[in-house]
């Protein structure tokens, strides 16, 4: 129907008109329509297909709070249909269909929901085992489901989030959120006054409703009130943190004090075919009339509970609908003005009536009638019938309060049988409800309890005012029918429309003993769908109660988790913050032709050169360094400075080793246990100083272990200062028999001859110019020096290395030869070669335990642990050559048909010219040439022999040239 | 580039408050809980069971604990009284003089 | 010493330069500047005698004499940081004052820690860094919450930072100072960050200025 009249709404702009397509359909709509408003006004009325059974659905609410709206946009699936606003050129797509939401195949479904009971996919689809993966699961998937998403698209759009501060935060703008917004930001709070809809004013802007105030012109000119319209809180936790979904970003709020003033939801009936497009809720009718000037019928028949529903009669009058008439569940002797006004315009109303069934146009495609029963004395639909065409339901029968997010912050609700009403009390102290969804149901009164409320809210955050509103009565009676469910013995009365749930289902759920409502929940599946269970809890409570004959507050209802609506993943995602950290050489490294790895956060080079050439490369750099010199970026590696009359001390209690006697000028191995005995870290400390240690971490342990310090000196009050420099400090590794001829090039001030700067010696003075600590240590086994400078100069100190080491053909090599050159030497890699359970007399390190010290962390567990070693030692094996199924780390250690062990680390040595390896093996094997069994992946089992961990140069003489 | 960043972790979006004693009220992310206080045993005193207990057993308490906690950016160590059943914190303060549990240790 | 000292951002500083179109986020680089720090035992007590005054309590900044500021980080922790625009030094001349007292063998006077190597220095000045902060800091750094010479040590973008509200009369500034070696990661988190503001990093090429 093409309407003559342009369409006059609250929130459209009959000027601006706007071409889009649903189902490859065009249609016409108005600038501010929604997707499901611009095709009522079109006609067009079914949005989806039901989940199930595939029945076409409709709008049901107009307040994006079910499932039946639920369309995809391009690549993103399940948007509110009556809530996503149109634009030109949109291309909207029906969820759950076949061809189209009009004409889809999988409706023969419908036909076949006599043979899936409630509980179908649990009973039926689980024998014989494995048959739901194979058989049913790829048919189901294919017919139920929300949407179908390309996931071979990346997200479009810019996600993010941002936090932000407010002392009060309102979450709803209707009458009382708005009064309590002003009256908290009249003391001179700053306030939050946010709403799911494009405009704030609530049901002020669809009900027939009046306040003499201007709520809104105030709320909007005051100065302490910013408004967000079209955010959704999305949930509450601790201390009022509120995930506020706008737009594409998350907005992170910490209020001092919320208002939760969300209102109320109102409640279906339940009768035969009560989900056919045309039945819908009273407020969803005046939504579309009033907001978007649409007609929502020709011809209505009105189900009432309550004196709203007179008011969406009257708003159909007024839009023209043709009333047939109003079907009241409550008994004569309902009286008010809105009432006169029906019977003066001569409206049928037919008090104690239900209504028992909707009967549909064919293919259940549209409401075509009703047939309306006078209630019988058992409550239930009695024999007096009659039948009228319509084809428009609208019902207005209760509401709950909208309790989501006022349960998450702890509120617990209650529900009063004789007035039908739930009441939320009890939740965190520093939230507070305003309005209806404390049960105030009359426009004053929710207006008056906002006033209250955000008064309360900004004296609880401290700020004053001399004004003491009244608190308005609670006892004014309640909208709410104890019970508008009318059983079909044909079905179809829907308790929950995402789920295509009937009253049956929930009846056979607790026939079948699942009497509470957290197990029908699970077993029937009602209440997880898309929406919530919003339109079904309160049905559901009521037939558990019903068929368990216990009161609906004894039944209770399901658990209220976030999040309250949708939302998208990208929104949870927001921008991409990964930190990694790079060395002040990292460009060098870039040009050099790294190839990078990722170590802990840091990245640095793997080896140089191009991918494909990785195994001769990293054989290069080795052989180049075993036999002239190499240099390696070592920035990474933690440092500590460690200062003060107790340092010496300090690290004796740290580290198992002794540092007392330590002369200045020296460095000496760190060996790190925690509590338990086991082996954490380990490293070099370097006395600068008879107080000062620069002592090294792992990479990825020293902000561990730094932390660790301090907590351990919070404790013993040692006078000494733990400083973490380990980006202050870069460093290059320069090793290899000619590094001694390079460094001499770059460093005058310190003497380097053998004798002068030994092995494990310390020294300090300038290399290329530059302020360096330098020290000796043989990681790769080669003559070496670890030299560190601060970070704003170690560029300059890698191209200075570089310059001077040209002439003997130097080149840099990555942490693949420095993990393979390390091996070669035993050198295990704390957290690679050791576990949660590591000693050291397992490492074969007990040369690094002093035991004549009176303390170390992990001592007196090693003294326990030693007492009964463990089974199994780390020992060195090699193998001719790599089998074929190839062996990695973690690999097992075979003996006898169980698990003696694993592989830590393996390679192929360039050097030796064989593969070598560390493996945990039974400490019975530990003795050189043993033979032990490894287990490949591919389950193959390889002999190996035990030798000597240190595989090259055993005794050293290469390190301590 | 052959490493890949790990999978970005989805921020905790359950996120209280905590007051720091040096730095003030901060989201809870910028914290780490190091567990309960319990007093160290004489090393040498000790038996090996009482070492053992005191290594692997936690009290468990379900009430108010006084725990370990961090702020991470700083490094600073602090201490915190908190309902483990209520996951209320009650108290935070650095740690006394006269040691962790308030008495010389 | 002959190197140069070189900012962890310098290889993001390429090209002419650049400058947002307007003042509502403009970042700097101040990470070639020297900057120094002290912390430990008696650093309270030393600082005190060397310079005009310090911080009554920690995580405030006071300025010094030239345009130098001097930030409290903890009880015995403290941040020195130049004018940029200054000529002396005040960071080196207290570093040779500690070297002299520690050399004549002072003890309980607190250590040195090398701040111009652990941390990079940006200054971030404008009408909406506050609002780009949001985006990336857990903390209210508004105008009326955050006042002049406040100092935060909180996590920007999952990194520890330190950020001290400017002194200085003008538009809103900040001072942040991060892990040297995160340079590169902070650079695009800000530049994504203050890209709806207009803003971003501003430099000139070296030889331009």
């Amino acid at each position: 129907m093409k309407s003559a009249t342009p369409r006059k709404g609250l929130l459209i702009d009959a000027s601006r008109k706007l071409k889009f397509t649903f189902d490859g359909r065009e249609y016409e709509g108005l600038s501010g329509d929604t997707i499901a408003s611009a095709l009522a006004a079109n006609r067009e009325w079914i949005l989806s297909r039901s989940f199930k059974y595939h029945r076409p659905r409709g709008i049901l609410t107009m307040a994006a709070q079910d499932a039946n709206t639920l369309v995809q946009i391009g690549n993103e699936v399940s948007v509110f249909a009556d809530r996503h606003p149109i634009s030109d050129g949109l291309t909207v797509r029906a969820q759950n269909v076949g061809k189209s939401a009009r004409r889809d195949s999988g409706f023969v479904m419908n036909r076949l929901s006599r043979f899936m009971p409630v509980g179908f996919y649990y009973r039926t689809f689980y024998k014989p085992k494995g048959i739901w993966e194979k058989v049913w699961e790829p048919i189901i998937r294919a017919k139920a489901g929300l949407g179908k998403l390309d996931v071979t698209k990346p997200t479009e759009g810019y996600y993010d989030k941002a936090y932000g501060w407010y002392d009060v935060v309102v979450v709803g703008a209707g009458p009382a959120g708005m009064a309590a917004a002003i009256a908290a930001a009249d003391t001179g709070a700053s306030v939050l006054l946010l709403d799911e809809n494009p405009r704030i004013g609530g049901a002020l802007n669809y009900a027939r409703l009046a306040s003499e105030r201007d709520l809104v012109g105030e709320a909007k000119v005051h100065d302490n009130i910013e408004i967000w319209t079209d955010a959704i809180c999305n949930a509450w936790y601790a201390d009022n943190w509120l995930p506020v979904l706008r737009g594409n970003r998350l907005h992170k709020l910490r209020a001092k004090q919320v208002i939760f003033a969300t209102g109320l939801i109102e409640q279906p009936s339940q009768f035969r075919n009560n989900d056919l497009p045309g039945i819908m809720q009273g407020s969803a009718a005046q939504r579309l009339i009033r907001l978007f000037g649409v007609k929502p019928g020709n011809r209505a028949v009105m189900l009432a509970a309550n004196d709203d529903a007179y008011g969406v009669a009257l708003d159909l009058l007024e839009a023209g609908v043709d009333l047939a008439a109003i079907c009241d569940l409550r008994k004569a002797g309902h009286h008010g003005p809105l009432r006169s006004e029906l019977t003066q315009r001569k409206v049928s109303i037919l008090d104690g009536w239900c209504l028992y069934e909707a009967r549909p146009e064919k293919g259940d495609l549209h409401v075509r009638g009703v047939e309306l029963a006078e209630i019988d004395a058992e409550g239930t639909a009695g024999r007096r019938r009659r039948k009228i065409d319509c084809d428009l339901v609208c019902m207005s029968v209760g509401y709950v309060p909208a309790y989501q997010l006022p349960l998450q912050a702890g509120g617990k609700l209650a529900y009063d049988d004789a007035a039908a009403q739930f009441t939320i009390d009890g939740q965190d102290k520093g939230v507070l409800l305003a309005g209806s969804v404390d049960g105030f149901f009359d426009l004053d009164d929710c207006i008056a309890h906002g006033a209250v409320q955000g008064l309360a809210a900004a004296i609880n955050c401290g700020y004053k005012s001399k004004r003491r509103p009244a608190l308005p009565a609670r006892d004014r009676g309640s909208p709410n029918h104890p019970c508008p469910i009318f059983p079909h013995p044909k079905g179809m009365d829907f308790v929950d429309f995402d789920e295509d749930l009937q009253v049956k289902d929930i009846k056979n759920a607790i026939a079948d003993g699942y009497r509470e409502l957290e197990l029908v929940k699970r077993f029937s599946t009602v209440g997880m769908g898309p929406s919530q269970g919003r339109h079904a809890a309160l049905a559901t409570a009521m037939l558990v109660s019903k068929y368990t004959n216990r009161t609906i507050n004894e039944v209770g209802v399901t658990t209220a988790r976030p999040p309250v609506t949708t939302e998208k993943i990208a929104t949870l995602a927001g921008r991409k913050f990964t930190p990694f950290r790079q060395t002040p050489m990292h460009e060098q490294h870039t040009a050099q032709g790294a190839v990078w790895l990722l170590a802990g956060n840091w990245l640095r080079p793997a080896y140089y050169g191009h991918e494909r050439d990785a195994k001769r490369l990293i054989a290069e750099e080795v052989v180049n360094a075993r036999n002239n010199v190499g240099m390696i970026d070592v920035s990474t590696l933690g440092g500590l400075d460690v200062r003060g009359p107790d340092a010496a001390e300090f690290l004796n209690r740290m580290y198992t080793f002794a540092y007392v006697k330590l002369p200045v000028g020296k460095t000496r191995y760190l060996l790190m246990t925690n509590e338990a005995g086991t082996v954490i870290d380990d490293g070099v400390a370097c006395r600068r100083g008879e107080n000062y240690f620069y002592v090294t971490a792992t990479t990825t342990g020293v902000d561990r272990i730094y932390r660790n310090m301090l907590w351990w000196n919070a404790q013993w009050r040692l006078d000494v200062d733990i400083a973490n420099v380990t980006a202050a400090y870069a460093g290059v590794n320069l090793a290899g028999p000619n590094a001694r001829k390079v460094l001499e090039k770059l460093c005058d001030d310190i003497a380097l001859s053998p004798q002068d700067f030994p092995y494990l010696a310390y020294r300090e003075g300038t290399v290329a110019s530059i302020p360096a600590r330098v020290f000796r240590v043989g990681f790769i086994g080669e003559l070496g020096y670890e030299i560190h400078v601060p970070s704003r100069f170690a560029s300059e100190l890698w191209r200075a290395v570089g310059d001077a080491g040209r002439a003997f053909g130097i080149r840099p090599f990555g942490l693949e030869a420095q993990r393979l050159m390390r091996l070669e030497k035993g050198h295990v890699i704390i957290g690679q070669d050791t576990d949660g359970m590591t000693t050291p007399e397992e490492l074969d390190m007990s040369w690094a335990v002093a035991n004549s010290k009176p303390f170390f962390i992990g001592k007196r567990s090693l003294e326990i642990r030693n007492k009964t070693l463990s089974s199994r030692k780390l020992v060195g094996f090699v193998l001719d050559r790599m089998p074929a199924a190839g062996l990695q780390e973690s690999n097992l250690v075979v003996k006898n048909g169980s698990i003696a062990g694993f592989i830590t680390s393996i390679a192929f040595s360039p050097t030796l010219g064989r593969v070598i390896g560390l493996a945990y093996a039974d400490r019975l094997d530990a003795n050189l040439g043993s033979r032990i069994v490894l287990r490949a992946s591919d389950g193959s089992k390889h002999h190996a022999q035990v030798a000597s961990p240190h595989f090259y140069d055993p005794e050293n003489l290469r390190q301590e040239m | 580039m052959r490493w890949a960043l790990p999978l970005q972790a989805i921020e905790e979006l359950n996120v209280k408050l905590m007051t720091c004693p040096l730095n003030g009220p901060r989201n809870i992310t910028e914290f780490q809980c190091h567990g309960e206080v319990h007093r160290q045993p004489e090393p040498s005193g000790a038996s090996d069971h009482e070492w053992a207990e005191y290594v692997w057993m936690s009290n468990n308490t379900a009430g108010v604990v006084r725990e370990w906690w961090c702020h991470t950016p700083t490094n600073f160590w602090f201490l915190a009284e908190r309902n483990t059943v209520t996951d209320e914190i009650l108290a935070t303060f650095p740690v006394p003089a006269d040691g962790p549990l308030g008495e010389a240790s | 010493m002959g190197a140069i000292a070189r900012s962890p951002f310098a290889h993001r500083l390429t090209g002419a330069g650049q400058t947002p179109q307007n003042e509502n986020v403009v970042i700097r680089d101040l990470s070639t500047l020297p900057r120094i720090g002290f912390k430990g035992n008696g650093t309270t007590k030393w600082l005190s005698s060397k310079v005009s005054a310090v911080p009554d309590v920690p995580n405030k900044a006071i300025a010094l004499s030239a345009g130098s500021l001097i930030a409290r980080l903890g009880k015995e922790e403290y941040l020195v940081l130049p004018d940029p625009d200054a000529v002396g030094n005040v960071c080196s001349d207290l570093e040779a004052s500690w070297n002299a007292d520690d050399a004549s063998g002072e003890r309980r006077i607190g250590y040195p820690l090398p701040r111009a190597d652990s941390h990079s220095w940006l200054h971030l000045e404008g009408r909406c860094i506050a609002q780009m902060m949001a985006k990336i800091c857990g903390v209210d750094l508004r105008s009326d919450r955050l006042l002049q010479g406040e100092v935060v040590q909180t996590v920007v973008a999952r990194i520890s930072a330190v950020l001290i509200r400017e002194m200085k009369d003008g538009p809103y500034g900040l001072h942040m100072l991060t892990d040297f070696a995160s340079a590169d990661y902070l650079w695009d988190v800000l530049q994504d960050a203050s890209t709806e503001f207009g803003g971003g990093f501003s430099w000139e090429r070296e030889d331009l200025k």
